[in-house]
């Protein structure tokens, strides 16, 4: 009998002890798994999800939603101590410039704190000028809602606004460091025959205000320039004029459609430049697809490559949600990141009471920020909003998209 | 008012522009597809003016409409003989030509330091009189629904005297209109002319809403949606384009729709042609409303 | 004047799919007096389904193209009813414009089970350049010009020595007059309609091969080319298709060679406008065609 209650003492010392433990489990499953949070900070994203231009807007809503899955797993903290999940609306801009004024205008009425978009560079153009030019301006009516953008590439949409700020790629600095790299590693050449797609305003303006003041700097002589449409399927007269240049360097600013156009016309007239040269937008799986063989060799400066293991942990979470990453949706994910990040430093509360303060805040934690951590490395900010993002030099080999300059 | 409601009502007014200037045309018998090119042209000049020229938005918007309406009047001149499906293909290649002149035509002007103008495919930046002359939303859409309603009254008041008539028996039959004496080109050009000027008058607002405008912004697309909307909303009265513009913008612009808004559109669009080839508020209609309200002076 | 040698040749190649896209398109405009705008989006819808076939199946070439065939006279068909047979006889306008409602309808069912801009498609032959003396030719260039030339042939010999070509023609000329000769013309229209539709998806497959790619934008591409296409050659006539697909090939060349990428597709459209104004009887026709055609354009 003694015998018995002593053991009986010690199983139930046991159970006690079990019990304990597993309630400290499952306490902390549930509170980790818990996705429903009372707070919500509110975050809204837009871009075409409808249109020719779809896949940008699709692929940045899917990284955009892994993302702040992977935030809400452990929240956020707020600025009076609650731990908050964050909530992302996604709205289809279309690419079209009234569908976008009308779904900024809707946004701020919501009580999203910061806004996400678009993806479409002559979108940008229009909403971001309706947004304040100065901050604190009085006789300025524009909107007054901070953005922080992932996609549009133009140059120079941040510094319409000191509420508009972006994350992405640099050309300015990219392209520089590009022709530095092609100095050193193919050191005797000297002239350059330009491809442009003449009609879309990415490709124009990053030709003649970034890529062709490069190449001139670095010394480099162009003895000709030929132009295209979006639109164009033959280009056969463009390829003779490359073939008479005999130029040691090709540079092709366009689009992978046309990109593609041209260069399978090269290989059939059978051109073959030193190097070839192309616009970071077609450093994409869409350009390695669409002309494989022909675009073989093709160098481009990039601001993503699956090269870390967080990369390549975003490529399979965005895939999950239905997106690819490329230079254009991983600064999604690191976007996401940058809003948590500020929420916590300044101390954005979430609550509709607040929200002029929260936006407010949120509008002064981007311009205070000197860096951030990227996927693949530290980006710094600059003056009007923008990033320098660490970049590679990435080629296509054997249709797939190989590192072969990383400054990093 | 919250801003998006403001935003959507904005855009519906200055869209209306558009859709009326297709629907005067309409009225004549003739489809153009090319209202867009005045739109267009009224928008960088209205835009240059405020910018580079530094004029005011009322003088600005004057210069658009009119060099709208001098274009519209001269291009009328040779192709307003032009029957049915030649004339809508003839406006579309004239609406085309100025998207692609736009893509070449650049201007830029030293402001400020900074090189401010058209730049070809990269656009027009930096349109901002309202915003540096602290216009609210409200107040621009006051101004956009001001100018739509002194368009709108004078269209009422001509549709009721013996101007509508005239351009309505134009549109119905040429050769019979002729034979009562009345001048049919004139009619044709002065239409055209005026439609010109109502397309430029929405144009000039427009780019100054949107602060910015780019080649892309004019393509075929807009036009055609322009004379649609004539077409489904009803020939038979000037609200006609008008409820066809809100019946887009509010149906399909909604986010409901919008992935499917193309589809859903053109198959209503397409089975509505056959039921009501006039559109909705056509003729037929109208007259039937008109009978009803007049009271019988014998009972 | 090599270089203006070659410049022709390589107009010459892609003449030969602007000359097809016309060829189909002007039967459709000539018989049965119908402008089908939503012509390039049926072929695109066609040549569509041939991608999502071989993306999901890995089909053989020729099942691909079978595909293309069969979708292209299905969508054909859809718009034929719609935008055509249920409308009233004498509502042109509305079938213009319906048929561009259908455009938009069908671009956008496209673009949402192909969001991506373009897409690889599988090549017929290995493309080879040939020289012949300094001049570049291609093989599938030739071998397209060839197949058009064969096609335009067979219409032509269809047309001319067929019964079936014979009521067409008379449907063409006078559609009053033949109903009462006992021509059964649902039937000459519904035949019109596939064999527009087996020639756009013909042309639309050998596109899709030369370049190894298509990409969404191309049915708004095909139907302006079309357009031009049949207008520089004189409309409605199968030797102006071809020829006029020729020719504006050459045109544009030539203007891209000597002016470049913008003033090409600006020289284009100001032909197209300045033909359909003053040479309605296309850049080829004879002064006795330019009186007969400005007659029937100027109504």
């Amino acid at each position: 009998m003694f015998q018995d209650n002593k053991s009986n003492k010690i199983v139930s010392k046991r159970l006690k002890l079990i019990i304990i433990l597993c309630s400290f489990v499952i306490s902390f499953v549930i509170a980790a798994d818990d996705s429903t949070r009372e707070r919500k900070i509110k975050i809204a994203g837009f871009g075409a999800t409808s249109g020719t231009l779809q896949s940008l807007g699709i692929n940045s809503r899917a990284v955009l939603e892994a993302a702040v899955e992977q935030i809400n797993i452990r929240g956020i903290t707020t600025g009076d101590g609650v731990t908050a999940d964050l909530d992302l609306s996604y709205y289809d801009s279309a690419c079209n410039v009234d569908t976008a004024t009308s779904v900024i205008n809707k946004i701020i009425e919501t009580d999203a704190i910061v806004g996400m978009g678009p993806t479409c560079s002559g979108v940008a153009e229009v909403i971001y000028g309706h947004f304040q030019k100065k901050v604190d301006s009085l006789d300025d009516s524009g909107l007054q809602f901070p953005i922080l953008a992932d996609t549009p590439m133009k140059i120079g949409l941040a510094k319409k606004s000191e509420w508009v700020f972006r994350n992405v790629a640099n050309e300015w600095v990219m392209y520089d460091k590009l022709f530095d790299w092609v100095q050193t590693k193919y050191p005797n050449l000297k002239t350059y025959h330009a491809g442009i797609e003449i009609d879309q305003g990415h490709s124009k303006a990053t030709w003649s205000k970034v890529i062709k003041v490069h190449a001139d700097k670095h010394g480099y002589k162009q003895v000709g320039e030929e132009h295209w449409s979006m639109r164009d399927t033959s280009f056969s007269v463009q390829s003779r004029k490359f073939s008479q240049s005999n130029a040691d360097i090709i540079i092709i600013s366009a689009h992978p459609p046309t990109t593609c156009g041209i260069l399978k016309e090269l290989a059939l007239q059978k051109i073959t430049p030193k190097i070839l040269i192309g616009l970071t937008s077609s450093a994409s799986p869409e350009t390695a697809l669409l002309c494989t063989d022909a675009a073989e060799g093709i160098t481009i400066p990039t601001s993503f490559y699956p090269a870390s293991p967080l990369a390549r942990k975003v490529v399979r979470q965005a895939a999950l949600k239905g997106g690819n990453v490329d230079l254009h949706s991983a600064a999604a994910w690191e976007n996401a990141e940058i809003i948590k990040r500020i929420i916590q430093d300044t101390g954005i509360i979430g609550k509709p009471e607040t929200l002029k303060e929260d936006r407010r805040k949120m509008r002064d934690g981007l311009a205070a920020l000197k860096s951030t951590k990227g996927l693949l490395g530290i980006i710094e900010r600059t003056a009007d909003g923008e990033a320098m993002k660490p970049y590679f030099i990435v080629q296509l080999i054997g249709g797939e998209w190989s590192v072969v300059h990383n400054p990093n | 008012m919250d801003s998006y409601m403001l935003s959507v009502l904005s855009n519906i007014g200055m869209i209306s522009f558009l859709a009326l200037s297709a629907y005067l045309l309409l009225l004549v018998g003739k489809v153009s597809f090319g209202q867009q090119a005045y739109f267009a042209i009224s928008a960088y000049v209205s835009a240059m003016a405020t910018t580079l020229w530094g004029c005011p938005l009322w003088l600005a918007l004057f210069f658009g409409a009119i060099s709208a309406g001098i274009s519209a009047t001269l291009v009328s001149i040779p192709t307003l003989r032009l029957k049915g499906f030649y004339f809508s293909v003839a406006t579309l290649a004239f609406a085309e030509m100025i998207r692609l002149g736009l893509v070449i035509f650049k201007y830029q002007v030293e402001i400020d330091g900074e090189l401010v103008g058209p730049e070809g495919s990269i656009g027009f930046r930096g349109i901002r009189y309202i915003y540096d002359h602290n216009f609210s939303s409200v107040e621009y859409l006051c101004l956009i629904y001001g100018c739509l309603l002194v368009v709108i009254g004078l269209m009422i008041f001509w549709e009721h005297s013996r101007i509508g008539s005239i351009i309505r028996m134009t549109g119905a039959d040429e050769l019979l209109t002729e034979m009562q004496g009345i001048n049919v080109k004139l009619v044709k050009v002065l239409t055209a002319g005026f439609a010109g000027t109502i397309a430029g008058l929405g144009g000039g607002l427009y780019a100054h809403y949107l602060t910015y405008v780019g080649p892309e912004m004019f393509g075929a697309m807009l036009g055609v949606h322009a004379v649609s909307y004539g077409l489904i909303g009803g020939l038979g009265t000037t609200f006609g384009p008008l409820l066809g513009t809100l019946l887009d913008f509010v149906f399909l612009k909604s986010a409901v729709f919008s992935e499917y808004r193309m589809i859903i559109f053109g198959g209503i669009v397409a089975v509505l042609l056959i039921f009501k080839p006039r559109g909705l508020l056509d003729e037929a209609l109208l007259y039937k409303i008109r009978q009803k309200l007049r009271k019988p002076s014998w009972k | 004047m090599m270089i203006f040698l070659q410049n022709c040749i390589d107009g010459f190649m892609i003449g030969g799919f602007y000359a097809l896209f016309a060829l189909g398109f002007t039967l459709m405009f000539g018989v049965m007096k119908w402008t089908n705008l939503a012509y390039g989006s049926c072929i695109m819808l066609g040549v569509f389904s041939g991608i999502w076939m071989h993306l999901h199946f890995q089909l053989d070439l020729f099942w691909i193209f079978f595909v293309i065939i069969l979708i292209t006279v299905i969508a054909g068909y859809y718009v034929e009813r719609l935008c055509y047979r249920w409308l009233p006889k004498k509502a042109f306008m509305a079938m213009m414009v319906s048929s561009f409602a259908i455009w938009m309808q069908l671009d956008e069912i496209v673009r949402i089970y192909f969001p991506s801009r373009s897409y690889p498609f599988p090549r017929l032959m290995d493309n080879d350049l040939m020289m012949i003396g300094p001049l570049m030719f291609k093989a599938e260039g030739l071998l397209i010009l060839v197949i058009c030339g064969l096609l335009a042939g067979t219409i032509f010999l269809f047309l001319y020595k067929t019964r079936y070509g014979l009521a067409m023609r008379a449907v063409s000329e006078d559609p009053v007059a033949s109903r009462y000769v006992g021509i059964n013309m649902p039937s000459i229209l519904l035949g019109t309609s596939i064999i527009a539709s087996v020639i756009g998806g013909i042309a639309g497959f050998l596109m899709a091969t030369s370049d190894a790619q298509v990409s969404t934008e191309f049915g708004l591409w095909v139907t302006y080319k079309s357009l031009i296409a049949m207008t520089l050659a004189g409309l409605g006539s199968i030797r102006g298709a071809v020829l006029g697909g020729i020719i504006l090939g050459v045109i544009e060349a030539n203007s891209l060679w000597y002016l470049g990428a913008e003033y090409r597709d600006l020289v284009s459209f100001m032909l197209f406008f300045i033909v359909l104004v003053i040479l309605p009887g296309g850049l080829l026709g004879t002064a006795k065609e330019q009186k007969a055609r400005a007659a029937v354009r100027r109504g």
